[in-house]
């Protein structure tokens, strides 16, 4: 038992060792073949094998004599050479009761007679044999036997020498393949680095760049030959080298750094900002080169930075306007206040942005402030609209807001804009008073004046004499011209400013003509002058109080600048959407050049017409003002020495109608 | 027929009692402000009352009111006369029960006549 299970052990070892040599089911080869043929030779015999025993066959790998790949374990004596690690002569195998019915003596190759020897590893496994086979019975001389020892001894060192080339050539195989993957590996980082757009440099500590790639030389125009002579502080800016230093002097001590920032200068001097990281390599423990991977970001600066200008520019306009400017979201929040804004309310900035709109509004008697807002505000989208604000005192003031949208990144916003009304309402005020005691304070007195001058004229206190009275109607007429002029200033002012209510209404034109026809009739009679009334069917939309006041002045004005015995004429036409009226005389004309200037005020065509023809200067603009209220236009044709013909249009009735449907 | 004017100015009511005396016949009473115009009022009963709007102390509107709240002067036909002649303040003292407005500078040869008219158009 214990033999056999030593013998299976040394099965098993004896198995690793011929597996160790590669060679079970390789072709034929020649080396092994010629120890064959020479065993053959020397024992005088027809067939010499060298079997190796690998499991329950042997495998020949040369066979001289007799063609057979294998042969069964049990079947061949080798298989008692391997066992016994010594040689085996069978002189007659059909004699010996251990061979005499193998296969290989019962049938091919017939063997009768055999001789081997063993194939011993240098470890003394026994792992085949080299035999020689006869087809007769037979001896071996001693001669024989040893050279059949010395031939299996070969074959062992051949085996032994077979594979240490093997090994040799597998070493080598490993090696050319370890060193062309070390090889293309670092192609590939090189492509990799080369062809990489971000700027990497390697650094000795003493500065010479150890490694530049082609991003970096690009952005700082060198070419490679030429970054050998430079020193790293070559390439950094003038102004930033203190930084530079104190970061390489961090990474040589250890300091990694990710968001590195390095002025770098071009060769032409150009300054570049770059970013990225710096680390240290190290052998040993010793620095030998920083590594820097960074990024051209001067561009980006640049950007950033006229972004920033921008900006501040922007700022620097909103916060120097006189005006107010807040903006909001769409929930009606403060997203930005100016500097006016800020102002006007009170508020700093911070106490504002991120709060409700309706701090900035009184309470509204009666409403949820935030309902008034929601349906204030779209009132105010692109026009200007009066508000009360509420200042952070809680005082309550008029100011103007005029609201514009406009499209964010988050969306929909508002801006308003915000003038404080309060000094102009104040100023507005003071106006009004003003011209109020202007009106009463001048009325007052000239009522005086003119009462007395007519009462003397008139005779009632007794007739004056010739001359006298002459100069009393002097008094008198001008005491009315400046009662005119009062009356026309405080007219005038009125509809400039908006205060004077107009009545609209639907108006016959013809009607409009007849009243002021009425009017002027005793001064035309007076100077000789025909009136002219060409009947019309035109209706206007306007207050006719205030268009007979145009049309008595304009045919006042005809009449005053015609001839005694000329006529003037009063028509109007339909000019849709207006009704066209036109005062048309004969008179002497008004040159070119102050045709427009006639419609000033104390504009007249000649310096001595207030004088000589009455009038207050104020009666164009009058006019031109209650025309502009009409939302009309007026105007005059004229030819010098043949006459004018003023025009005025107001809006048509029906034009009104169709706009109002 | 009798007519109480009542204003702050000595000049305004010295043409105006020309006007209305010497022109139109009138018998005038004068008051130079508010307090003395309603005593007036009452002392005299005039057949109509001109009334100054601006005056210092009481003016027209308070003294309109004084007026109507006296028993003896309640209903006294009340004009107005005003320096201001913008329709808006026309129609305002209207409202307040004037039986009309006559605007300064007044044509002292028609003021007579004006105030006659105006009390016609009340009967």
């Amino acid at each position: 038992m214990a033999a056999e299970a030593s013998g299976a052990q040394d099965d098993a070892a004896r198995a690793r060792a011929l597996a160790g040599y590669q060679i079970l089911d390789t072709p034929p080869e020649r080396d092994f073949d010629e120890l064959a043929r020479l065993a053959a030779r020397l024992c005088d015999a027809p067939i010499a094998m060298i079997g190796l025993l690998d499991g329950e066959r042997l495998w020949f790998k040369s066979r001289l004599g007799w063609d057979a790949v294998s042969a069964p374990r049990e079947a061949s004596p080798c298989s008692h050479v391997v066992a016994s690690r010594g040689p085996l002569v069978v002189e007659d195998a059909a004699a010996d009761p251990r061979f005499a019915r193998s296969p290989l003596v019962l049938g091919p190759p017939g063997m009768r007679f055999y001789a081997g020897s063993p194939l011993l590893t240098p470890e003394g496994h026994a792992i085949g044999a080299l035999c020689v086979i006869d087809r007769a019975p037979r001896g071996l001389l001693a001669e024989q036997a040893e050279a059949l020892g010395a031939l299996a001894r070969q074959a062992m060192l051949l085996l032994e020498l077979r594979r240490r080339k093997q090994e040799l050539r597998q070493s080598n195989t490993e090696r050319t393949g370890v060193q062309r993957a070390l090889r293309e590996s670092e192609e590939r980082y090189h492509d990799l680095f080369e062809g990489a757009s971000d700027l990497i440099q390697a650094v000795s500590p003493e500065g010479r760049f150890l490694y530049t790639n082609r991003a970096w030389r690009e952005a700082l125009g060198y070419a490679a030959p030429e970054v050998e002579a430079l020193r790293f502080f070559d390439v950094v800016h003038p102004e930033h080298r203190g930084e530079a230093t104190d970061l390489m002097q961090w990474v040589l001590e250890g300091g990694d750094v990710h968001t590195a920032q390095l002025v770098l200068a071009s060769k032409d001097g150009r300054p570049i900002v770059a970013e990225g990281s710096l680390s240290c390599k190290r052998i040993d423990g010793r620095p030998v080169a920083t590594r820097a991977i960074l990024r051209d970001v001067t561009e980006r600066r640049r950007a950033e930075e006229r972004l920033r200008a921008s900006e501040a520019r922007t700022r620097s306009i909103l916060d120097n306007m006189l005006g107010g400017l807040i903006t909001i979201d769409g929930k009606a929040r403060i997203e930005s206040v100016n500097r006016a804004a800020e102002r006007i309310f009170g508020y700093r900035q911070d106490e504002l942005v991120g709060r409700q709109l309706t701090e900035l509004v009184p309470d509204v008697p009666g409403q949820d402030k935030w309902t008034f807002l929601k349906a204030a505000l779209p009132k105010a989208l692109g026009r200007v609209t009066e508000w009360e604000g509420r200042r952070k005192g809680g005082q309550v003031f008029p100011f103007e807001l005029s609201m514009f949208e406009f499209e964010t990144d988050a969306g929909r916003r508002f801006a308003g804009s915000i003038h404080d009304a309060s000094e102009r309402r104040e100023v507005e005020r003071l106006k009004k008073e003003f011209v109020a005691t202007v009106s009463h304070e001048l009325r007052t007195p000239l009522t005086s004046i003119r009462g007395s001058l007519r009462l003397l004229a008139s005779g009632v206190l007794g007739e004056l004499a010739g001359e006298a009275r002459e100069v009393l109607e002097i008094a008198d007429r001008n005491a009315l011209r400046l009662i005119g002029l009062i009356n026309d200033i405080l007219d005038l002012e009125r509809l400039e400013s908006g205060r004077l209510e107009m009545q609209f209404e639907e108006t016959a034109v013809d009607d409009v003509l007849r009243r002021s026809v009425e009017a002027v009739r005793g001064v035309a009679e007076q100077q000789g002058i025909r009136l002219e009334l060409r009947p019309t069917a035109e209706r206007a939309w306007a207050d006719p109080q205030r268009l007979v006041q145009v049309v008595v002045n304009l045919v006042g004005n005809a009449i005053k600048f015609s001839a005694p015995g000329q006529s003037v004429t009063l028509e109007a036409e339909a000019r849709p959407p207006f009704v066209e009226v036109r005062v048309i005389d004969h008179g002497r004309g008004i040159p070119e050049a102050l045709r427009e200037a006639v419609f000033e005020r104390f504009k007249q065509v000649e310096a001595s017409d207030a004088r000589e023809k009455g009038g207050t200067g104020m009666g164009l603009a009058i006019c031109k003002a209650i025309v502009e209220r009409h939302g009309g236009e007026i105007g005059v044709l004229s030819e010098e020495g043949k006459g004018s013909t003023f025009y005025f249009r107001v809006p048509a009735a029906d034009a009104r109608e169709a706009r109002a449907s | 027929v009798k007519i109480l004017i009542i204003d702050d100015e000595d000049d305004i009511r010295r043409i105006a009692r020309l006007s209305l005396g010497r022109v139109g016949g009138m018998e005038v009473v004068e008051a130079g402000g508010g307090a003395e115009g309603v005593r007036k009022a009452d002392a005299e009963r005039p057949d109509a009352i001109l009334l100054d709007v601006m005056m210092p102390g009481l003016d027209g509107p308070a003294t309109l009111a004084l007026l109507r709240a006296g028993e003896t002067t309640a209903k006294i036909p009340v004009m107005f006369l005003t320096a201001k002649a913008m329709a808006a303040e026309v129609e305002r003292l209207k409202a307040l029960g004037a039986l009309a407005v006559l605007t300064k500078p007044f044509d002292p040869m028609r003021l007579a006549s004006e105030v006659r008219a105006a009390l016609e158009r009340a009967r």
